[in-house]
């Protein structure tokens, strides 16, 4: 397993604790305190998972995390002392996978990291299809007549996890489960804005979805209604 | 026992006509006093209306009387000395006739005519040029034959019969005095009865001659109708103006003091930059100004205060924060010790678990007054969603398993069969549920916790029910409020913040819905949540009784029907039974 | 300015208003009232007196109840309820009032009270001089000179069981004193037209007809009037004059108004082809006369509605002249033999053509009526004509050998009596029809002297011998064309002569009496024998012509002509000399 994790905070005390609690389950920390700089840490550093805090000297954490998804689809988990919806739904669309809310138990962040970085581990070859979208899950690809669509892993998985059983409608909690990795329900935020994000690339027409449907009062299936 | 349904839905229907039609009779009532309450121009053109109407309706009645009188007297005066003239020249032809008799009858030829045909023919101007008079007289003598003349149409059937009785009482006592009558006769081959002055007299005494005119007064009061008319409409058409230059007036008043009504309703609402314009120099003038400097001052200390309370709820949110990631690393910390408390001495390994309890405690009533502190600021909002209540209510009891076993309390569900959708905040509803749960628990001794849920056209309710110690008359408000102890002597033993109840009101209210409680010494207490099935949609009762039913069904076995309901928290007291 | 200021303004503006406005309706207190004078205003009815009945009395005596009985006849027509009280119940029930009124003078005396204690009858005696009857038709008969005046009627009186007197017998009909008629009727003119429309040729004149008129308490004397003119002519004119008001036609109301009268008729009126023309001029004519409705236009309506479709029928306040005047008024006269033309400058000027030549030959000219032809009877006998022009000359139209001088009706037809075979003749010089006979049977086998046609082609007048004029009327037209109608108007009693007739306005008929005292030239109604006496002059007369209310005689000795002038009641010469006979055209 992989386990480079860069940790983009400022508090020194809470990163020295994040690095003994990540060092303890087997990452390889490394830390950058200013946001400004994180861009260069992560360049250097070529981590496979990011955590990143919220409030940040310099450039603040909802740059920096578009700043990598610009670069690099690697998962971002955003550390966040505001549980108001919107600076959750901010920071989640500008790029971040998942969030933990300050304070958090130190199993909770491990879950979440690992729940971020296991789903590499199990590829099979696979090929989906929905509407005029082809997914090669090995390949951990996305066409649309032989036009690539740039999915982050998480977009990409979440994608699958609809496009697997089509016209199946999956709740916001089963996809949280599946796509997350959470055993409860936590957020559907979450959900909704990933699935906004993954229709503003693979919709032709994000406002009238056809691929990825919304069902009122359930959750979200693939393929036309 | 269907026949006692339909009867009382009978009376009840005719009984809710009645209501109906009283009620509606109110509310135009009402309206109408509302209306005038709230006109200042209504109030003085009205009162304006019947002052004038008052001064007008005096001074016609007076006109009226002094033309009338004019009018009548002086024709009765004329008619007076017309027929007391002719009284005198018929007196005369008479005189003259008795003498004629007198002489003795020389069979002459060239008899000269009657005098009493000269004098009639005289006094109507017949043989004349045609000068008709206006009066028609009337010559009775009954006693003797051929001595009776009438001009026009008069008929002896015409007189008034009681100034005919009248004249003969007086000429059995001598006397002459003529006497007057007004009256309407019909006369022969008219169609109606014309307004007469019937004057009659005694012309030679001793011969019984009764002398009638007859004077027709129908023009004067066909004048007197028409001044009448003439009056009426001049003060109908003044009582108009006064009004419309009372309207004109006021309204020159009034619009200006409307407009600045109008710009105080909007200001209220919240619209501060509103403004009067400001024309001239005079009060009103000056009241708009006042007006816009009031409303300048006002929208000044309202912007400060909002400042102020901007900054004081940034201050709030910003201490919480900035209290989380220390927090956060004291919790990791605290976590890494506490897991290795084993290869601890015993007082360091209790210390650590002491610490991480107290941790989680700590947390937990950060997160509440965080909670606390957004509602305060106005900055909670629903993220609504179309849910199966059930499926919240297991999840929370779901949740509070752990909680309940630990105190050996069981829970009893009532659920109902079909899905009890409702549009509501799921993460909301849970917390208030788990919160009502939490606190079922810890007051309910062990005892069997129940929860229902119920469902109606409109609303989903979940009750909470335990057998606990209850409540004491008056906590039913209390327990909502923040940090309150229903016995601050005893200790807590789940360790609640003290603020779960309080923010479950807010979460309720947020929802349009109510959480309320009731409770009685021995008794237990029951919570009930009430919310709307569809956001936004007032509440009108409850599918659930807030008492619950056994104790109910007690007291009316008891036949106590006193206070059935102890006053409900909030909007929902009084609709429970519906 | 303040607001106060303001208010105040207002406020003083309205107490202004205020007392402006009540002081206009102050103002008609002080000033006149107009007050409409009804009666003098009221132009369709007449200030009249009634006598009015009272019940018998109980106390009067037999006298004073046929004096009651009087009075209540006199109120009859006003108030028919009174009589009945006076009467017993068998004479209710024979006793009528119908038939002609008998008129006495008012210096009747009750007398006789004679009772008769067998039959428990008491008879009053009623004496007085019988002055004239009263028609049904309405026609005032007076009493001619040859009848008796004195009348008695006898009233028989019973006690009723209450003893007071009863009539038990009297006389049929109404029995008035003059004054009780002066006081009820009014002689009333009802104008009739001299033809009927659709006859020989459309009316132009209108012929009085005089009735007395009971006046109605309840109607105006202009519907009394025209409800009498709508039943047509008294018998005098029947079947000789046209009426352009059908029968069954009757006045819903005549209503006076400011500056109209308007009449309101129903009845049958055929408005397509009736003779407006002929019915208005009736109409204005019989108000006009009474003196009603007068200055004022009259409007014809039917049924509340205009009297026709094409606009209201609206009459002028005077009569068109040729109605009634208009008569053509220039001055003739016969002087040896040749008829002259009396100029204005007193000149006499003979006519043109033969009639201008003196001679010896004829004599008893008349004129026709537009001066064109001459009559004349020629000492012959016969009745000659000549035209009125320089080269025209006598020609005989009626052979004969005793005629009467003729006369010129109207349509041009030259009349005359026959008086050796007592016939009236007719011939039409201008068509030169022959002379033929007219019916005339109430002439037959009398002494006609003179036959002279009035002006209006209706009325004929006739002189028998010299003792007594009738009047009679041109009936029926066609080949029924005849004389009838006649009765007797004036008579000369014992020795006194009629001298001559002459036709005055279509009404009246001057008649010149010799008698012993002297001349007297009398104007009779003809219609109702109303009589006016003119005032005599010294000089003898011998011959009459009058046109309208020019009235001219001829001296016996100077042979000049005499107008009368009726503002001064004298006579004075007109400058003419050697007159034989005044003459006008027609008449």
């Amino acid at each position: 397993m992989k386990g480079r994790v860069l940790v983009v905070d400022d508090d020194a005390a809470l990163a020295e604790m994040l690095g003994i609690v990540l060092r303890g389950e087997g990452f390889e920390p490394s830390f950058v305190s200013d946001g400004d700089k994180a861009l260069d840490a992560f360049r250097d550093t070529r981590p496979d998972l990011v955590l990143l805090d919220l409030m940040l000297p310099g450039a603040d954490g909802i740059d920096v995390a578009r700043r990598i998804r610009a670069e690099s689809g690697v998962p971002i988990v955003m550390l966040t002392a505001k549980s108001d919806t919107i600076d959750i739904v901010l920071g989640l669309e500008s790029g971040a996978d998942d969030y933990i809310v300050k304070p958090f138990k130190p199993k909770e962040l491990v879950a979440r990291v690992r729940a971020r970085l296991r789903r590499t581990d199990e590829p099979t070859p696979e090929i989906l299809q929905i509407g005029d979208i082809t997914i090669d899950v090995a390949g951990h690809s996305v066409k649309r007549e032989e036009e690539t669509i740039n999915l982050t892993p998480l977009e990409f998985d979440l994608l699958v996890a609809l496009a697997r059983k089509p016209r199946q409608v999956f709740t916001r909690e089963v996809l949280l489960e599946q796509v997350w990795g959470y055993r409860h329900a936590a957020d559907t935020r979450l959900v909704n804005v990933h699935v906004q994000r993954l229709r503003a690339k693979i919709e032709k027409d994000p406002e009238h979805p056809e691929i990825v449907v919304t069902v009122r009062g359930v959750g979200y299936k693939a393929g036309p209604a | 026992m269907p026949p006692t349904k339909t009867r009382r839905l009978r009376r009840r229907t005719l009984r809710q006509i009645l209501g109906g039609v009283r009620r509606r009779a109110r509310r135009v009532a009402g309206g109408a006093r509302r209306v005038w309450r709230r006109s200042l121009q209504l109030q003085v053109v009205t009162s304006t209306l019947v002052i004038s109407v008052i001064v007008v309706v005096v001074l016609g009645a007076f006109l009226s009387d002094q033309i009338n009188n004019s009018v009548i007297e002086r024709r009765q005066q004329s008619a007076a000395s017309d027929a007391s003239a002719d009284r005198l020249r018929i007196a005369d032809a008479l005189n003259r006739q008795q003498d004629a008799q007198a002489k003795p009858a020389d069979a002459g030829k060239n008899v000269p005519a009657d005098p009493l045909d000269e004098v009639m023919d005289a006094i109507i101007g017949a043989g004349g040029d045609g000068s008709k008079t206006r009066y028609e007289v009337l010559i009775l003598n009954t006693a003797k034959p051929g001595q009776s003349r009438a001009s026009g149409n008069v008929t002896p059937r015409d007189v008034p019969p009681a100034l005919q009785q009248m004249l003969r009482r007086q000429a059995e006592k001598f006397v002459d005095r003529p006497q007057r009558s007004t009256q309407p006769i019909r006369f022969a081959g008219e169609g109606q009865p014309t307004q007469t002055l019937v004057i009659g007299a005694m012309v030679n005494l001793s011969d019984g001659y009764e002398v009638y005119h007859f004077f027709p007064i129908s023009d004067e009061e066909q004048m007197l109708s028409n001044v009448r008319l003439a009056i009426v409409v001049v003060g109908f058409g003044l009582v108009l103006l006064l009004a419309a230059i009372a309207y004109l007036v006021t309204r020159q008043v009034v619009s200006p003091v409307r407009l600045a009504r109008q710009a105080a309703e909007r200001l209220a609402s919240g619209k501060l930059d509103e403004r009067l314009k400001v024309r001239g120099e005079d009060d009103l003038a000056r009241l708009a100004t006042s007006f816009n400097e009031m409303a300048a001052n006002l929208a000044l200390k309202i912007h400060q205060l909002e400042e102020l309370s901007q900054v004081q709820r940034q201050f709030v949110s910003d201490v919480s924060h900035e209290l989380r990631t220390p927090l956060t690393t004291v919790r990791m910390a605290a976590d890494l010790l506490y897991d290795a408390r084993e290869d601890f001495d015993p007082m360091a390994s209790r210390s650590a678990e002491l610490m991480q309890a107290q941790l989680e405690r700590f947390e937990s009533m950060l997160a509440d007054l965080l909670e606390i502190s957004r509602y305060d600021a106005g900055a909670a909002d629903l993220d609504v969603d179309s849910v199966d209540v059930r499926d919240v209510v297991l999840r929370a009891i779901a949740d509070s398993e752990a909680l309940a076993e630990r105190h050996s309390t069981r829970f009893e569900l009532r659920l109902p069969n079909e899905p009890c959708m409702a549009e509501i905040d799921n993460r909301r509803v849970e917390r208030i549920l788990r919160n009502l749960l939490f606190n079922a628990i810890e007051h309910g001794e062990g005892r069997d916790v129940v929860v229902t849920v119920g469902a109606d056209r409109d609303a989903v309710a979940v009750a909470v029910r335990d057998h606990g110690i209850g409540l004491k008359a008056g906590e039913e408000t209390l327990v909502f409020d923040r940090f309150w102890r229903a016995d601050p002597s005893r200790a807590r033993t789940i360790g609640g913040t003290g603020l779960g109840l309080a923010i479950s009101r807010e979460d309720a209210t947020l929802h349009g819905g109510w959480l309320q409680a009731w409770g009685q010494p021995g008794e237990g207490s029951q919570f009930r949540l009430t919310l709307p099935r569809r956001a936004g949609v007032d509440l009108k009762g409850s599918p659930l009784s807030l008492v619950p039913p056994e104790i109910e069904m007690r007291r009316t076995w008891r036949g106590q029907m006193t206070p059935v309901l102890l006053p409900a928290v909030g909007d929902g007291g009084g609709h429970d039974l519906d | 300015m303040t607001l106060t200021r303001r208010l105040a303004a207002m406020i003083a503006v309205v107490s202004a208003a205020v007392i402006a406005g009540s002081g206009c309706a102050v103002i008609p207190v002080g000033g006149p009232f107009p007050v409409d004078e009804a009666g003098s205003g009221d132009s369709v009815t007449v200030p009249f007196q009634r006598m009015v009945a009272v019940p018998p009395q109980p106390q009067w005596g037999a006298q004073q109840v046929v004096e009651g009985l009087q009075a209540a006849m006199a109120a009859y027509g006003d108030d028919p309820s009174i009589l009945p009280l006076y009467l017993t119940e068998e004479a209710r029930r024979v006793w009528k009032p119908d038939g002609a009124v008998t008129v006495i003078d008012d210096s009747f005396r009750l007398d006789d009270i004679v009772e008769n204690k067998e039959k428990k009858e008491t008879i009053v005696t009623i004496l007085g001089n019988k002055m004239a009857q009263i028609n049904e038709d309405g026609t005032y008969v007076p009493i001619g000179p040859s009848e008796d005046p004195k009348i008695s009627r006898a009233i028989t009186l019973v006690k009723d069981r209450s003893g007071a007197y009863r009539v038990n017998l009297l006389p049929q009909g109404l029995l008035l004193t003059d004054a009780d008629v002066r006081r009820a009727y009014r002689p009333t003119n009802l104008y009739y037209l001299n033809g009927t429309s659709g006859g020989d040729g459309e009316p132009d004149r209108l012929v009085a007809d005089r009735v007395r008129l009971r006046i109605k308490p309840t109607e105006s004397y202009a519907q009394t009037i025209v409800e009498r003119l709508i039943q047509g002519p008294t018998s005098g004119l029947q079947g000789a004059v046209g009426n352009e008001f059908p029968a069954g036609a009757r006045v819903r109301s005549i209503r006076s108004s400011e500056d109209r009268v308007v009449v309101n008729l129903t009845g049958p009126f055929a408005t397509g082809d009736i003779f407006v023309g002929g019915l208005t001029a009736q109409l204005r004519a019989s108000l006009s006369d009474n003196r009603l409705a007068s200055g004022r236009a009259l409007e014809v309506q039917l049924d509340g509605e205009p009297f026709s479709s094409s606009g209201p029928l609206i009459v002028p306040a005077s009569l068109p002249e040729s109605w009634l005047g208009g008569e053509d008024n220039q001055v003739f006269y016969a002087s040896k033999g040749a008829v002259h033309m009396l100029g204005s400058d007193g000149e006499g000027l003979p006519l043109a053509g033969p009639a201008g030549q003196p001679g010896e030959l004829y004599s008893g000219f008349a004129i026709s009526k537009d001066r064109d032809r001459i009559a004349a009877r020629a000492t012959s006998g016969g009745i000659w004509v000549t035209r009125h022009a320089a080269d025209a000359r006598w020609q005989e139209s009626i052979p004969g050998t005793k005629l009467t001088d003729p006369s010129w009706h109207r349509d041009g037809s030259l009349w005359t009596f026959d008086r050796q075979n007592g016939g009236v003749l007719r011939s039409h010089p201008a068509v030169s029809r022959a002379a033929e006979h007219v019916a005339a049977p109430a002439l037959q086998g009398l002494d006609v002297t003179s036959l002279r046609m009035a002006r209006d082609g209706v009325r004929v007048a006739v002189r028998i011998g010299t003792k007594e004029v009738q009047v009679g009327a041109l009936a029926g037209g066609g080949a029924g064309t005849m004389l009838s109608n006649f009765h007797p108007l004036t008579s000369a009693e014992g020795d006194d002569e009629i001298r001559d007739i002459a036709w005055g306005d279509g009404g009246h008929l001057l008649v010149l009496v010799q008698t012993k005292a002297g001349q007297v030239v009398k104007e009779i109604n003809v219609s109702d024998g109303e009589t006016t006496q003119l005032p005599s002059t010294s000089k003898p007369l011998v011959s009459l012509a009058a046109v309208g209310e020019v009235i001219l005689a001829t001296t016996e000795d100077g042979k000049e002509i005499l107008e009368f002038g009726r503002d001064k009641q004298t006579w004075t010469p007109k400058p003419a000399t050697a007159v034989d006979a005044p003459l006008f055209a027609l008449g």
